[in-house]
């Protein structure tokens, strides 16, 4: 409802603050080069440059990514009809997350390209369940991703199979609940908002207009992303990973939190997995599971793109799910806590 | 909400673009991702300008026919909405990488991480022999595997020489270097340590090549399987331009 009142008084707004973020940009610009050298001063702290490198290291990997994803959106929005999607998509919600979340193998990106996708389809009719199972399977089960767990894990093999068993299974279920318990309007009316009409000939002009938009909405909820994951990877002590190494059970919770504070791209993430050899291979698989359906990068995209009431409730129910579906399927691939 | 003008976020995107540029022309995008990344970086800086200038050329276009309907304003209006403060947040990337360019990962996370050690157990406990010769140039993740897991000890009795930068650790001294697989995000330390004093006076973060022998057995599981090396000698050397390991 505030959305209507913000819709309404909208025209007016522009004009008083035409000047006013433009002015910022200048003034952040003009600064920041008349202090750079006390600003290099100030971050020769080793911690804070390993920070900064981390942070901008991240922004760097995920841009191709959004872009990707972008493009995708774009696209979608300027050459997909809706109603061909209505009519590829089985009628069933039951039958239609499950071909969402097979459907997500098909985009070999990361969770960064899969946020802007989702959007774009929810937006285009899809049911809101449907779009969070290709969200969640998406980065999880693409080919590039279940290749590089190959690579990473060539002493085990059965973790490909656990790994797509148990992130299939996450969608899924996430999908499943979401179709029976989610509400419209727990995602923020702006992800939803149907584009103007396309009128002939501008289709070209949805597409780069669409893309421009999504870039522009998710770049800086990506930045927030970075920004904490890198505080986080230069916070969290070291120690933990001690601690699990002495504790069996506790891995699993530890490694699960992990997975979501250090925000490590799905595409890489089993490499770290790998790295943490001293620990059996279940928890390993949580982190897995965990990394790409929520991290806090991904909180941060999801807060920007579908709103602040669809993540607090999206995000500890795909949490829990995801531990829960990889503590199973780890249970019976791997037979046992191993 | 806030909305946030158009033109700033297309100039934002254009600047994001361009240091994405930047860093691949230049050949620091190697202290951030892995060499194979590069030419989608370079994709993604040229699509993300391409979109904002095209953006900003329709706008001019559109602001100089002085045909913006009432349909096109509407557009606008939308394109308002959409755009919340957090895309400002853009600048901040654009800061770091044009004013501060931050360096690769050194000696600090190496001692941030501790106990991680990125050595996988090896199957197959067989590796290819080293090729012969005097001081052999051997990668350090690859020789600290063999030095844990070679049943063949193909590094016994051999001179080899290592480049990694030096980390001062808990009074010990030691050789290192990062493995990434993706981005610097996820980067693994791998470390030997040095014995014999030649590389006593290099500080933190300096790079070096280190020739010298394993001490057989030195890398057990209570160490965190770090090697010592018996230290033949050591050059100071420039820091390479990709320094991590793949």
């Amino acid at each position: 409802m505030t959305t209507v009142d913000e819709l309404a008084t909208e025209p007016a707004a522009p004009r008083r603050r035409r000047v006013t973020s433009l002015e910022v940009l200048c003034a952040v610009l003009v600064l920041a080069v008349a202090v750079q050298s006390w600003l290099g001063r100030v971050l020769d702290v080793p911690a804070l440059r390993t920070g900064a490198t981390v942070f901008v290291a991240i922004c760097v990997q995920a841009m191709p990514f959004l872009v990707l994803g972008v493009l995708i959106s774009g696209a979608i929005a300027a050459f997909v009809p809706a109603r061909l999607l209505r009519r590829v998509l089985p009628r069933n919600t039951t039958l239609a997350v499950g071909v969402a979340g097979l459907a997500g193998a098909a985009l070999p990106g990361c969770e960064c390209a899969s946020v802007p996708v989702a959007r774009r389809l929810m937006q285009q009719g899809v049911p809101p369940a449907v779009a969070v199972t290709f969200l969640l399977a998406a980065p999880a089960i693409n080919p590039v991703v279940l290749v590089a767990t190959a690579v990473a894990f060539p002493t085990a093999p059965r973790m490909v199979l656990a790994r797509l068993l148990a992130s299939l299974l996450t969608a899924v279920v996430m999908g499943l609940v979401w179709a029976r318990s989610g509400r419209p309007e727990w995602i923020a009316e702006r992800a939803l908002r149907a584009l103007p009409a396309v009128r002939g000939g501008s289709r070209w002009a949805v597409f780069t207009e669409t893309a421009r938009g999504d870039l522009a909405d998710a770049g800086g909820f990506l930045v927030i992303g970075g920004l904490t994951a890198a505080t986080l990877t230069v916070l969290v002590p070291a120690s933990w990973y001690g601690a699990v190494d002495r504790n069996g059970l506790l891995a699993i919770p530890v490694l699960a939190v992990l997975a979501v504070v250090l925000a490590v791209c799905s595409e890489a993430d089993a490499f770290v997995a790998a790295s943490l050899s001293a620990l059996p291979l279940l928890p390993r698989l949580v982190f897995l599971v965990v990394g790409p359906a929520v991290d806090v990068k991904l909180i941060a995209l999801h807060v920007g793109t579908f709103g602040r009431a669809f993540a607090v409730r999206f995000v500890p129910a795909a949490f829990v799910i995801a531990v829960g579906c990889a503590v199973l399927v780890g249970l019976c691939v791997f037979g046992g806590y191993r | 909400m806030s909305a946030v003008r158009r033109e700033t976020a297309n100039i934002l995107l254009v600047l994001v673009g361009g240091a994405l540029l930047k860093i691949t022309m230049n050949g620091t995008y190697l202290r951030y991702v892995k060499p194979t990344a590069k030419p989608w970086v370079l994709v993604a800086g040229v699509v993300m300008i391409v979109l904002a200038v095209g953006s900003i050329a329709g706008d001019i276009r559109a602001g100089r026919a002085g045909r913006r309907t009432q349909d096109h304003e509407q557009d606008h209006d939308h394109g308002h909405q959409h755009g919340s403060r957090s895309v400002l947040l853009l600048v901040l990337p654009v800061l770091a990488i044009f004013l501060i360019a931050p360096p690769a990962l050194g000696a600090d996370s190496v001692t941030r991480a501790d106990s991680r050690s990125a050595v996988a157990p090896v199957e197959q406990a067989s590796f290819p022999p080293l090729p012969a010769g005097r001081a052999v140039p051997i990668g350090l993740s690859d020789f600290i595997t063999r030095s844990v897991w070679d049943s063949t000890n193909s590094l016994t009795d051999r001179t080899v020489r290592l480049t990694g930068f030096v980390v001062h650790d808990n009074g010990a001294l030691y050789l290192a270097r990062l493995v990434i697989s993706c981005c610097a995000a996820d980067a693994t330390p791998m470390k030997v340590a040095l014995a014999g004093g030649a590389a006593g006076g290099a500080a933190d973060n300096q790079w070096l090549e280190v020739t010298g022998v394993l001490r057989p057995g030195s890398a057990t599981q209570a160490n965190g399987y770090t090697p010592t090396v018996s230290v033949v000698s050591v050059t100071e050397i420039p820091a390479p331009a990709d320094p991590y390991e793949y």
